[in-house]
């Protein structure tokens, strides 16, 4: 059985389809990429699998249970994290206490117990804290655990983001374009960050990218969107040959003429 | 420029504190009727605050000074004793209000409902106004029940809290403001309603005598004693508002007040986060709502009127929203302009006129001029300082201790995943 299955998803916005019937299984432990042209509807697709939007029609299964109707938190708490294509960050925070508020379905403690300073509640703390600066150290931005996120160089920030998405323990991690804005030296680094998360963590990783090198050497399958609908998958080499796929990037004339 | 005196700023010696601290206590203690002199003694706080020696020692010179040299310098003197249990009350309800708008972000125009709340839960059934509707004669209440119902106006306006904010909290941003405005007129008008078809509220005339505060029999009426009284509660909400600040429940708040959506995907769950924020702030409003109601010993419906709403955030916005530092001073400068630099300076200038000084028209009248003077305030503060007159600062954890702490022994969280042989160190990555 599939981890997450994406089965019919169609999302409507007033005229406009967004995502029509696609249907994507994504099996444990692999890093699987959606791709496509902007406008392609491939955040839409993430909006829905993490609960931002309701899909119209369609369901998804998380290890065969239907999550759909789910709040984004209940999501999250299941297991299914993301990062966002424009960084989310909570800015005023310190690094530390970004990825601290990602173990908060974790804990427990309420409001009284907090007023009254109680034992499990320090404890509970102060293990919150040490696990973050653990997730800091392993994205490597320990050394900026007391800065203000905000104040943070652009490559940090997506490693935050990342450690924070972490720190909420999940199966599945959803990145949404996470070498935006980079290098190619940079984006060399997080390929590696990004396989190191699989290899070391278990964990499953879904992503859109538009960098094709990052792409074709990460994944192990690939889903290409083009106006809402699934235009191919397989494999990255059937993809790189897949003439749909080549003309939805270069338009027609030019799969004719390659 | 500026901004680099400013990091340049090590604090302030700590003789000069104490001088200043020595001579405005002089002052207080010469002086019947100084504003001047009052709030110098309120500066010393800020002054203590920013001096430079050990937390310890500036809590220890903080406390002589509310809990000792106010109180025997000033003591006997109604008239500051009125202006510092006035200050006190206000700071109080800023920092509840600070909770809802300076945590979690949520812009509340009908917090004095909550206040109110408060405020009528401890009268009503406090006086013989409770007969009205229960039967058995067993009102009025002795000014004993002024303690328990400290509690009870707590939990009152905690249940207003939830009730109010589950349907309002669906809305978010300008939206919010308004639905709460219209909701703390929509209480209000509802106590000025509420003495028909049964006497609930007593309508527009209001209730009296409420009972002031008694404890084993002694009378605890005068300014003196709610100077202490609102001081034991202010320390509470103090320390509430600091071991929230830093916890999971805090985080919470200030991760929806940062980014609703990266919130949500954390696991937080809105609703409950802002609930939660909206029924503590409202629980810290209803104690001072009882407070308030013993110390005037009358209430009525036009002391929860929008404007009360609009002054407490002013004071919240002002100080600093969600710097607890600063909320307290907001509190105390807008509360003291408001009731006494103001009339102060009017007097002083009617003074002169009768002195035959000066000429003053009328509309020149210095006390009819507040809300200008708030609105040239805020505006300056917008300008000048965005952040409110202490702005909210996070706490820097101690990094070291974090790495010596037991826990550390072990990969947490995710990282438990991690087998030895995998681990590759994350910092040359």
């Amino acid at each position: 059985m599939a981890l997450l299955e994406a089965i019919g998803l169609t999302k409507r916005f007033g005229g406009l389809v967004a995502n029509q019937d696609i249907t994507i299984k994504i099996e444990k432990g692999t890093i699987t990429a959606v791709i496509g042209p902007n406008g392609a509807g491939k955040t839409t697709f993430f909006n829905m699998i993490t609960g931002f939007y309701e899909p119209d029609e369609g369901d998804v299964l998380l290890n065969g249970k239907s999550i759909k109707g789910l709040r984004p938190d209940q999501i999250a708490e299941r297991g299914i994290t993301r990062t966002f294509q424009n960084i989310r960050l909570f800015k005023e925070m310190t690094a530390l206490e970004n990825v601290m508020v990602g173990t908060h379905s974790r804990l427990t403690a309420g409001l009284l117990g907090i007023l009254f300073n109680i034992r499990r509640v320090r404890e509970e703390e102060e293990r919150a804290r040490v696990e973050a600066y653990q997730l800091l150290e392993y994205v490597g931005i320990a050394h900026v655990a007391n800065e203000a996120a905000g104040s943070l160089p652009y490559g940090l920030q997506r490693r935050l983001e990342i450690a924070r998405a972490l720190a909420t323990n999940p199966q599945i991690i959803l990145l949404d374009e996470p070498a935006a804005g980079m290098n190619p030296r940079e984006t060399a680094e997080m390929t590696e960050f990004i396989r190191r998360l699989k290899n070391e963590l278990d964990l499953t990783i879904i992503l859109i990218e538009h960098d094709m090198k990052l792409v074709m050497g990460l994944s192990e399958y690939i889903h290409v969107l083009d106006y809402g609908r699934k235009i191919a998958e397989g494999t990255p080499e059937q993809i790189r040959h897949n003439p749909s796929v080549i003309e939805a990037y270069l338009g027609k004339s030019a799969s004719e003429v390659s | 420029m500026a901004n680099m005196v400013w990091k340049s700023f090590k604090g302030i010696p700590l003789p000069v504190t104490l001088i200043w601290i020595a001579g405005f206590s002089a002052a207080l203690h010469f002086l019947d009727k100084s504003v001047i002199a009052f709030l110098g003694i309120l500066c010393s706080i800020v002054l203590i605050y920013y001096t430079n020696s050990s937390k310890m020692v500036r809590m220890l010179i903080g406390a002589l000074v509310l809990l000792v040299i106010i109180p025997l310098v000033a003591g006997d003197n109604r008239y500051y004793m009125e202006v510092a249990s006035q200050v006190g009350i206000y700071v109080a309800m800023a920092l509840g209000l600070n909770i809802v708008v300076g945590f979690a972000g949520l812009l509340d125009l009908g917090y004095v409902a909550f206040f109110a709340a408060g405020a009528y839960a401890y009268a009503i059934f406090s006086t013989s106004q409770a007969n009205q509707f229960i039967p058995g004669d067993l009102f009025p209440l002795s000014g004993e029940w002024f303690w328990p119902f400290l509690i009870v106006g707590l939990i009152v306006a905690a249940i207003f809290g939830i009730l109010l904010g589950l349907p309002v909290l669906r809305v978010k941003g300008d939206y919010l403001a308004i639905v709460t405005l219209g909701f703390g007129e929509i209480i209000r008008i509802i106590f000025n309603n509420l003495d028909k078809p049964i006497n609930i509220t007593n309508g527009p005339q209001g209730i009296t005598p409420i009972p002031q505060p008694e404890l084993l029999g002694m009378k605890m009426g005068t300014p003196f004693h709610f100077y202490f009284i609102v001081l034991v509660v202010i320390a509470f909400i103090v320390l509430a508002n600091l071991r929230f600040e830093n916890s999971r429940i805090g985080r919470a708040w200030i991760a929806v007040r940062e980014d609703e959506l990266a919130a949500q995907s954390m696991g937080i769950s809105l609703l409950n986060t802002k609930l939660a924020a909206f029924a503590t702030g409202a629980s810290f409003a209803g104690v001072v709502g009882v407070i308030f109601a013993a110390k005037q010993t009358f209430i009525d419906p036009t002391s929860f009127t929008l404007m009360e709403s609009i002054g407490i955030l002013v004071m919240v916005i002002l100080g600093g929203s969600g710097s607890i530092p600063g909320v307290v001073l907001g509190a105390a400068f807008v509360t003291v302009l408001q009731v006494q630099l103001l009339k102060e300076l009017s007097n002083f200038l009617h003074s002169l006129q009768q002195a035959g000084v000066i000429n003053l028209p009328n509309q020149l009248d210095p006390s009819k001029f507040q809300r200008l003077i708030f609105g040239i305030m805020l505006i300056l503060v917008a300008l000048y300082r965005p952040n409110g007159l202490i702005p909210a600062k996070r706490r820097k954890n101690d990094l070291d201790a974090i790495r010596a702490s037991k826990f550390a022994e072990n990969r947490l969280g995710i990282l438990s995943r991690l087998s030895k042989g995998k681990l590759s160190q994350g910092s040359q990555s």
